[in-house]
């Protein structure tokens, strides 16, 4: 063929033939069909076409080499081990009725058919042969390892009996709920309003409280939702590509952006994972982050590199010229001035000199974020932000720095989260539980950003208050929170915690020490609904019992997840409603309505009925989508497992405000728009701030930005809050613009001979509690030694595989060193995740991933030794035995409690001897006094400034300020 | 870029079931026997086919293109040198130029994949695809080859020095091996279809079954001569024709020099052998084709 004859150029035949086929392809996808179906090589994914799920045929592999085929249903679910919750898609056998893999489901549209490899191996959980199958009750002491099986009415009655006793007496405060791994949004915080409980207690402020607080300072939100996938510069102080805050589906979309020439700036003291892939890796002095960011803000303030009409429309300098530098003429122009004056000493020498990084490596990155424009992308998780004392600041410096450049909101900017999160308003709504439990947020920590969970054991101790009836919920404090002892203290003790039920799939540490545990499902066994925030767009994500719906397809409905789960396990949704009709049988306590059906009043709701009612009114687009497929909104979700409500939210603050919020509506001097109208129910019951009204009681709608009547953001000021007027008025007003605060472990704070040891990274393949029994995952890493620069490790005669004392102020462990110039010299680090144990001559299970120890107290002083590792699975549990006896060293045993004084988050880093170990210590040693524990309690709750009567309007806490479970407004007074 | 991705579906594994899509291109999609014929048995669409010298699919020449998935990270289809994958890699590699900061490495990327995986046998396989295919299905093979006219043109290098030599075919060969190496256009610089074989056999008055191989086998054993002479004319069409597709620079020589190579070997073969007096090379020719 004679080729040059033909047309390629523009308006040649080629380029119609692409317009024509892209518009064929979005008119194709818009019906949600698959432009290519068909088992295929295009588009670089094997993903089956959705039109086959219901009978998709591979071979089996291990019928190989005959080619036996096997038909599947395959049936969406949503993975459960971590917060990112990416879709997946279980491989239903149609001969056999059980999943027999794990894939991504490529409708999810956070994960997009992609997983970590904590997704394919949910298999190993399910199939775990250590699983708890039924409901199990204690037979001798706590913690003596006997149990007995009973069932799930005995099970029921005796909590159900307990729980109404307790309302009836007026001890509503006795009751606590404990949250490991969130389920479904708002749902049990629902249920608990519904008992009129203020008893919901989670793990964030020992997650990401630190973080959250510097946000939702700034911006009222606690979290942000960077548009990572098309942004130019990323900053990261965190490890997004291994375990960030929405680990698979951040880290795709930060690979995208840097295959699209994006660049990524990372400050980690450790050479992690994200770390090795970053254009800058900034290692800088643990907690110096703060100066380093501050340094970045001064020279893009100083050489004006900033979107000064974005500051000058959102940022409230009014008010902070008015309350800090009455000196000054209240003008844009004299708070440049100020600004200037304020950062003007965070030089980079100075954050030179703080972190240990060269000043001249700092104005290279400064250069690059400078350079970034409107589309700055910024995370901080964990990391830093849950290590230091004043890690809240880092997160505020962070926000700072998009704040000054004007990326809030933009593409390829930095959003706040909640605007890209939606969650269906959902059946019933209980109101507020109308009382207020101090033994989750105390007067001392009115700015906790969280339930001050970790700080339980102390408290009990003190007298504050016990508990009646403890649910610690897919959550495993004694392992994963710090001062563990303190916790076997307390839950081993009737006086402090009077019943303790473990709602949990799995055997823990915690529930070793319980009276009774209830086994729950994982990803494929369980309904939950939520709407995760990982791009500029809102969408729906549904966990279901998988086999549930593969009997329902089949055409035998079930209405009772127990009868499709291995055993007796159960899922929570039906659960907590069967446990709420039983506390309430006749409905006097108020309690039963919420549990009830509205389509036969009196009856029980069902879970189907539940999400029914959910999918057809509370989202919009999903009845319209369902009908076009043929389908009713519940079955569209069963069959596709997601549902997007919109793309490109955009700058939400801009938007103008609704005539009938304009109506009556004023404005006060500061801008702030009050409205006299009532609020009108949206769809969307994601949580929101709640600015408080003004004093004639007109709810705070919008701000007024340049003659504009906007939205503006949840804060008090209704902008940007550079100045946090909350933190000056609660008795912080020197922290109330972000700053720099020297960590508990600065140099200047460490004891001769100390470094400090960083605690808190994550391995990529593990989750917590969650992962612990998943073989696959431990096969890939199961230890945790210290990682130690070779400079340390020659001065204190390590070597890799050495063992090694660490000491904290109350305890030591013993395990083995790292060597690795991965670390900056004079820090230590070790992950978590690792260390667990069961006690000898407990029977529960068998649990051949976890260490067998001896566990043994003499007053205060607790001491673990290992007797034997991991390693007695057998074949058929997922592969080969385990080869591996390893299984690294509960770390988190032997840190005291640091609650910062602001935010409540525990400030994980520590400061620790190290040295070679002595010669009478064994590996996997731990010793601690929890006494020494209780003291450093008691020297870190000095440091807080407690809400009196005195506080503003006589409150515990501001009023604004977010609160998972949020008590009515009389429940907030002092008094 | 989609016109990529919707020409190799209309030639991927399954059997295309999206209508409006071939109504786009103009095509009318071939039937599940015409795509066994063609895809199955007569032009398999592997580089590995045309470029290797055994003209086996698989072997080093599917590693080289799973190599280029794997350094770009992207997951290795099962079949990386099937024409269907290649163009699904080019079309990501032209959407990854089309945005964001990488416009060059990208741009570099998508040369490097047309001059060493595409172009070294496309435009050839095409222009041998479009004498056997069904009418309806010539405009897929139109669209394609100005496409890679196309990519040539946009093309700021060529790596004409990555195509492979091999030796020539060796006569001293058992006959199934030389009918083989005959068949690999890589050592015999020939591009023989199915559908040719069968006519020859035809013509020759001789069965006309199974595969390739051994359709040329029957024929060089049952008729050397007017077998050898149909084939060097063919070698000489070839080359002529190869002048059309001068735009692909050395490659288009370097296949013309293979198919002068092949003509003039069997020109030789034709004569009475490779070498030696008259009498000796028809006694070798018998031998050969006595096996
Ligand atoms: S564990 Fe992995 S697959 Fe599961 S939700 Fe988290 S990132 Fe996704």
């Amino acid at each position: 063929m004679d080729d040059r004859s033909r047309e390629t150029g523009p308006g040649g035949r080629l380029p119609e033939l692409e317009s024509r086929l892209r518009a064929l392809r979005v008119e194709c996808e818009a019906r949600g069909e698959t432009f290519y179906p068909g088992p295929s090589q295009l588009q670089l994914a094997a993903f089956p076409p959705k039109e086959r799920w219901d009978d998709w045929i591979e071979l089996d592999s291990k019928a190989w080499p005959r080619r036996l085929e096997r038909h599947h249903r395959l049936i969406p679910t949503t993975c459960f081990n971590c917060e990112s919750a990416c879709g997946l898609l279980a491989y239903v056998d149609a001969e056999t009725q059980q999943v027999r893999k794990f894939e991504g489901n490529p409708l999810s549209p956070g994960s997009r058919g992609r997983n970590c490899a904590k997704g394919p191996a949910t298999l190993n959980q399910i199939q775990d042969p250590d699983r708890i199958l039924w409901p199990l009750r204690r037979a001798g002491g706590r913690g003596e390892g006997r149990w007995e099986r009973i069932s799930w009415e005995e099970a029921l009655d005796t909590v159900a009996a307990r729980i109404r006793r307790a309302l009836s007496e007026g001890r509503n405060n006795e009751i606590m709920y404990h949250v490991g791994r969130p389920g479904e949004d708002g749902f049990t915080e629902r249920m608990l309003a519904a008992w009129n409980v203020d008893g919901h207690n989670s793990h964030t402020n020992i997650c990401s409280s630190g973080g959250r607080a510097g946000f939702q300072f700034w911006m009222g939100f606690d979290r942000p939702s960077p548009d990572f996938a098309r942004a130019e510069v990323i900053l990261l102080i965190s490890a997004h590509l291994e375990s960030g805050h929405y680990f698979n589906p951040h880290a795709q979309r930060i690979v995208e952006a840097r295959a699209r020439g994006a660049r990524l700036i990372v400050l980690d003291v450790r050479l992690s994972n994200t770390a090795s892939q970053a254009d800058y890796w900034l290692s800088p002095y643990p907690g110096s982050e703060a100066a380093i960011l501050l340094a970045i803000a001064a020279h893009l303030i100083a050489e004006r590199r900033i979107d000064q009409d974005f500051i000058r429309r959102w940022w409230n300098w009014e008010e902070y010229l008015r309350e800090c530098r009455s000196d000054l003429p209240v003008t844009f122009e004299s708070f440049l001035i100020a600004l200037d004056q304020l950062y003007r000493d965070y030089s980079f020498d100075f954050a030179a000199r703080e972190s240990g990084i060269s000043a001249e490596r700092l104005r290279e990155v400064a250069e690059v974020i400078a350079g970034a424009g409107h589309r700055l992308a910024a995370h901080i998780w964990r990391s830093a932000a849950a290590g230091n004392l004043g890690g809240w600041q880092i997160s505020r410096a962070l926000v700072l720095l998009p704040a000054l450049l004007g990326a809030i909101a933009t593409e390829g900017g930095t959003y706040p989260n909640t605007w890209n999160k939606f969650v269906p308003r959902p059946i019933h709504e209980p109101p507020h539980p109308t009382s207020w439990n101090a033994l989750t947020y105390p007067l001392e920590y009115p700015l906790g950003q969280n339930e001050m969970s970790f700080l339980l054991p102390h408290f009990l101790k003190e007298g504050r208050g016990r508990i009646d009836t403890y649910f610690s919920r897919v959550y495993n404090p004694v392992w994963t929170n710090p001062d563990g002892f303190s916790w076997i203290e307390m839950l081993s003790d009737p006086e402090q915690v009077g019943l303790h039920v473990a709602l949990t799939p799995t055997w823990s540490e915690t529930a070793y020490l319980a009276d009774l545990i209830l086994p729950m499902g994982h990803a494929s066994e369980r309904h939950d609904l939520f709407s995760y925030e990982q791009y500029d767009g809102q969408w729906i994500g549904f966990r279901q019992p998988v086999l549930r719906e593969a009997r329902r397809r089949a055409g035998e409905p079930v209405s009772d997840t127990r009868s499709v789960n291995p055993g007796e396990v159960w899922e929570e949704n039906e659960f907590w409603i069967e446990l709420s009709w039983r506390i309430d049988p006749d409905g006097s306590l108020g309690i039963r309505r919420w549990f009830e059906s509205k389509v036969q009043p009196g009856q029980k709701l069902s879970v189907d009925e539940y999400y029914a009612y959910i999918f057809e009114h509370s989202v919009p687009g999903l009845p319209e989508a369902a009908a076009a497929a043929g389908l009713s909104p519940l079955d569209y979700m069963r069959r596709y497992g997601s549902f997007e409500i919109c793309r490109d939210v955009g700058p939400l603050h801009e938007r103008p405000l609704d005539p009938e919020d304009l109506e009556g509506a004023v404005v006060a001097p500061d801008g702030r728009i009050y409205s006299p109208a009532a609020r009108r129910p949206s769809p969307n019951a994601a949580p929101l701030p709640a600015p408080g009204p003004d004093a004639a009681g007109r709810r705070a709608v919008g701000v007024q930005v340049d003659g504009r009547a906007c939205l503006g953001f949840p804060t008090p000021s209704g902008r940007l809050e550079f100045y946090s007027k909350t933190l000056a008025e609660w008795g912080w007003p020197e922290q109330a613009v972000p700053g720099y605060l020297r960590s508990h472990v600065h140099p200047d704070k460490l004891k001769p001979g100390e470094m400090p040891l960083i605690p808190t990274f994550r391995v990529p393949v593990q989750i917590h509690t969650r992962s612990a029994n998943a073989k696959w995952l431990d096969e890939i890493a199961h230890t945790n030694p210290l990682w130690i620069h070779p400079s340390d490790a020659a001065r204190l005669g390590l070597r890799t595989g050495s063992l090694v004392r660490v000491e904290t102020p109350i305890g030591h462990m013993v395990l083995k060193a790292w060597v690795t110039e991965g670390i900056r010299p004079g820090v230590v680090a070790c992950s978590h995740h690792m260390g667990r144990w069961r006690p000898a001559g407990e029977t529960g299970g068998s649990n051949a991933l976890m260490a067998t120890v001896e566990r043994s107290q003499e007053g205060p002083l607790h001491r673990l030794s290992r007797l034997a590792g991991a390693g007695r699975r057998p074949s058929g549990s997922g592969g080969a035995p385990v080869w591996w006896s390893d299984v690294g060293v509960h770390q988190n045993l032997i840190f005291p409690v640091h609650p910062d004084p602001i935010s409540g988050m525990h400030c994980w880093h520590q400061a620790v001897s190290v040295r070679a170990a002595d010669p009478g210590d064994r590996y996997g040693d731990i010793a601690v006094d929890t006494e020494r524990a209780h003291q450093i309690y008691l020297e870190w709750l000095a440091l807080t400034r407690p809400a009196t009567p005195q506080s503003p309007g006589g409150l515990r806490r501001p009023y604004w300020l977010l609160r998972p479970l949020r008590p009515s407004r009389d429940a907030y007074r002092v008094s | 870029m989609e016109l990529y991705r919707a020409l190799a579906y209309l030639i991927g594994p399954a059997a295309p079931s999206r209508p409006e899509l071939a109504a786009a291109l103009g095509v009318i999609p071939l039937t599940a026997e015409q795509r066994t014929a063609l895809f199955d048995l007569d032009l398999p669409p592997y580089a590995s086919r045309y470029l290797s010298p055994s003209g086996e699919i698989g072997g080093e020449l599917r590693q080289r293109a799973a190599g280029f998935f794997q350094v770009l990270d992207l997951p290795i289809p099962p079949e990386p040198d099937h024409l269907a994958s290649l163009l699904d890699l080019l079309a990501w590699l032209a959407d990854g130029e089309a945005v964001g900061r990488q416009r060059q490495t990208f741009r570099h990327l998508r040369e490097t994949l047309v001059w060493e995986h595409l172009l070294p046998w496309v435009p050839l396989y095409l222009s041998t695809l479009v004498r056997v295919v069904p009418g309806g299905f010539r405009p897929w093979c139109a669209e394609l080859s100005d496409a890679m006219l196309g990519e040539a043109k946009m093309s700021v290098f060529c790596r004409a020095e990555v195509l492979p030599v091999y030796p020539p075919v060796d006569w001293e060969a058992s006959l199934q091996a030389v009918a083989s190496q005959l068949l690999s256009p890589a050592r015999s610089g020939l591009w023989l279809t199915r559908q040719l074989l069968i006519d020859l056999s035809r013509s020759e008055g001789l069965p006309a079954f199974g595969g390739r191989v051994s359709l040329l086998a029957g024929l060089l054993r049952a008729a050397p001569l007017p077998t050898l002479q149909a084939l060097s004319e063919l070698a000489g069409e070839w080359s002529a024709e190869l002048r059309h597709l001068s735009w692909l620079g050395p490659i288009a020589e370097h296949w013309q020099g293979l198919a002068d190579r092949g003509r003039a070997q069997l020109l030789r073969a034709v004569r009475g052998g490779p070498a030696g007096p008259p009498k000796e090379r028809r006694e070798w020719l018998r031998r050969r084709t006595a096996e």
